[in-house]
């Protein structure tokens, strides 16, 4: 059984990959224990806020390779640990069936050399189901430059994987991981879309349910706001991902002057997750949000920022817009516009109908109408002072949300 | 001012309905609580028929389907004082109408009872991750709960379907409900005993290798204590073993 001393390094040394969401699949704990629920779920939060779903380990902190931004680079000078793979396995039975996790999200450093790393990994997972007879949520980490036999093996087993693409750029991996290189990472990311496609085409739900992520690190390199944003969108398109994630560098005892010295401000994350959060969900595209500016506006929303910049598409009118012209507006969010659609067919809504159905009219009142009465501002740069001002005492609360998995997404969704 | 005295359960607000339609009145208040008259207010008990309940239960159908059903008596679960007058005067608007009206926003009572079922969904939704099973001796799960709805039915079958053939108790101690699983059915009784649960001998190794790994997956530079209070509101941390307090005092670093 693994001990409170390996846990300790262990989990030390996986906690700064963001993704721990349990969503996606949905599966029932025929013939076995567990199963999976298509919306995930949170089962503890953390001091910094952030959600606890799965069990996020690594099998082995003990790398080979130097990358300067992680805490487990070779050079780094601390503490290191391996468990087995049955290890892994009864201590997740163990705390699901306690119900303090959806599942295990499993990664490794390259331990040894990538296959065999990414062998001990497969062979967690196989036995985890088969042994274990576990039903429950597993996201496996890919190693790059694994074998890809290995690879699409483990793909028949976990509900998710995802590989890494770390930095934003080609340069920046160069630069701060120089054993890794963007053909190494995305290669398998489209080896593992493809076998998706064909799994999905002969109905064969049991490959990765809950598809591919990815994460990178921001503000360790320079990239600007709009080539990540691009970025996602490419990934999104191309290897048809399930979720891009963003994680805000922390300094981990890196002494080199490639990197800064601080942590990123979280607000520049906060930013990044609502625009990629307008990428998948509000039908926006990279165009429309970054347009031709470098970087988000730290002060505005990036959905209020967009209408700023096309104040001609407003105000519209509540009681004739379709949904998909709604959910545009600032301060009308999925379930607001779910709302509005329904109570409009039973007469029509005004802007006190609104307020009760909790519609954030500080921001609406600006892009809309009720029954052709406008209620907002008309001069472009006081709907743009008010809505930053507005924005302030907000930002921290929606922080608080956004750092959160999918259900408290959806939640905030109402409000982007 | 009419006030309905009803039990908080369907038959009770399908009988409160009967009566008003009879007398051709409409209550201002219909409570299950105790209720202190005022000199100008009218308590009536209302009687509670089953043939009558079905009547009103068949109207109700009938105006708005199933569905209509299944939203208004969802509410009963909830803690707010209001519940009852709430899903009444739905119902009723409803049986005017002769229409399901419980999308019609712009009506106050439609979303008050909108946002009563919403929390109730969501307090269910967070049990369902914030509940832990500790394991007794004889190998039963044990598990207790304080929500501020009545939830224990709509999140046991989750536990059910998820643990195969396992034996649980949860305990809603706020309501003295156990409600108990055998590995194939469930059964919710009343209780007013204190149950008397003994570990399993290995109960104690997890919960404390548990607070071990949440201690240690905090990102300590992004301490934000605030927002772990709105994602998880204090009030449900005495049943979870990552807030109870460490019994180890080795640390290692
Ligand atoms: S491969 Fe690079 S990022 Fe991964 S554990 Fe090793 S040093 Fe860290």
């Amino acid at each position: 059984m693994l001990d409170a001393k390996r846990l300790t390094i262990l989990t030390e040394s996986a906690k700064y990959d963001v993704s721990c969401s349990s969503s996606g699949s949905s599966r029932s704990s025929r013939g076995g224990i567990g199963n999976t629920y298509a919306a995930g779920i949170c089962h503890s939060f953390t001091q910094d806020g952030r959600c606890i779903s799965l069990l996020k380990i690594l099998l082995s902190n003990q790398c080979v390779y130097d990358c300067l931004y992680c805490v487990n680079r070779r050079s780094n000078d601390v503490p290191r640990a391996t468990a087995t793979p049955d290890e892994i396995c009864q201590l997740v039975m163990e705390f699901y069936k306690r119900n303090y996790i959806e599942g295990l999200f499993l990664s490794s450093a390259v331990f040894k050399n990538a296959d065999y790393t990414m062998e001990l990994l497969l062979e967690t997972v196989v036995r985890l189901r088969k042994l274990y007879g576990f039903r429950g949520y597993i996201h496996l980490k890919g190693i790059p430059g694994a074998d890809s036999l290995l690879l699409n093996r483990a793909a028949h087993y976990a509900d998710r994987m995802s590989f890494n693409i770390e930095l934003p750029s080609e340069k920046s991996l160069k630069l701060l991981a120089p054993q890794k290189s963007k053909k190494a990472i995305l290669a398998p990311m489209g080896a593992m879309a493809e076998e998706y496609k064909i799994a999905r085409q002969e109905k064969n739900k049991a490959v990765l349910p809950a598809g591919q992520t990815t994460q990178m690190i921001v503000g360790a390199s320079s990239e600007t706001d709009g080539q990540i944003i691009r970025l996602s969108q490419a990934l999104y398109d191309r290897y048809s991902l399930k979720r891009v994630y963003y994680s805000s560098y922390v300094p981990a005892n890196n002494q080199t002057s490639l990197l800064p010295t601080t942590p990123v401000g979280l607000l520049r994350e906060h930013r990044l997750y609502q625009a990629d959060w307008l990428l998948r969900f509000y039908g926006f595209s990279a165009e429309e949000i970054i347009g031709s500016e470098q970087n988000l506006d730290p002060a505005l929303d990036p959905k209020c920022a967009w209408a700023l910049r096309n104040m001609g598409l407003f105000p519209v009118e509540v009681n004739t817009a379709p949904p998909e012209v709604l959910l545009r507006v600032p301060g009308i969010g999925f379930k607001s516009a779910s709302k509005i659609c329904h109570a409009r067919r039973f007469s029509k809504l005004d802007f006190d109908d609104l307020k009760k159905m909790r519609v954030v009219l500080k921001r609406a009142m600006h892009f809309i109408t009720c029954g052709g009465k406008f209620y907002g501002q008309e001069s472009l740069p006081a709907v743009r002072t008010l809505l930053t001002l507005n924005e302030m005492p907000n930002t921290m609360e929606q922080l608080s949300m956004f750092s959160s998995p999918d259900i408290n997404l959806s939640v905030l969704g109402g409000e982007l | 001012m009419i006030v309905y005295k009803t039990p908080p359960t369907k038959q009770g607000i399908l009988c409160a309905l009967f009566e008003s339609f009879t007398q051709k009145e409409v209550p201002n208040v219909v409570t299950s609580s105790d209720f202190q008259p005022t000199f100008d207010c009218v308590v009536k008990d209302i009687k509670i028929d089953q043939k009558i309940a079905d009547r009103v239960e068949k109207g109700l159908i009938k105006s708005g389907g199933i569905s209509l059903l299944s939203t208004l008596f969802y509410a009963l679960r909830s803690n707010d004082g209001l519940k009852e007058t709430t899903i009444f005067s739905v119902a009723h608007k409803c049986l005017v109408a002769r229409k399901n009206l419980v999308t019609n926003y712009k009506d106050p009572d439609m979303i008050n009872l909108y946002e009563i079922n919403s929390r109730i969904a969501n307090e269910a939704h967070r049990l369902k991750g914030f509940l832990r099973f500790e394991k007794t001796a004889p190998g039963v799960w044990y598990a207790r709960i304080s929500p501020d709805n009545d939830i224990i039915d709509l999140i046991a079958p989750h536990f059910k379907s998820r643990f195969p053939n396992e034996r649980f108790l949860i305990h809603d101690l706020k309501r003295n409900l156990v409600c108990m699983c055998d590995g194939r059915s469930l059964k919710t009784i009343k209780t007013d005993q204190a149950l008397l649960v003994c570990l399993h001998q290995d109960e104690h190794n997890f919960q404390s290798l548990w607070q071990t790994y949440f201690d240690h997956v905090t990102i300590k530079e992004r301490f934000n204590p605030k927002l772990q209070d709105t994602s998880l509101p204090k009030r449900y941390r005495k049943n979870m073993v990552e807030f109870a307090p460490r019994q180890d005092t080795l640390e290692f670093n």
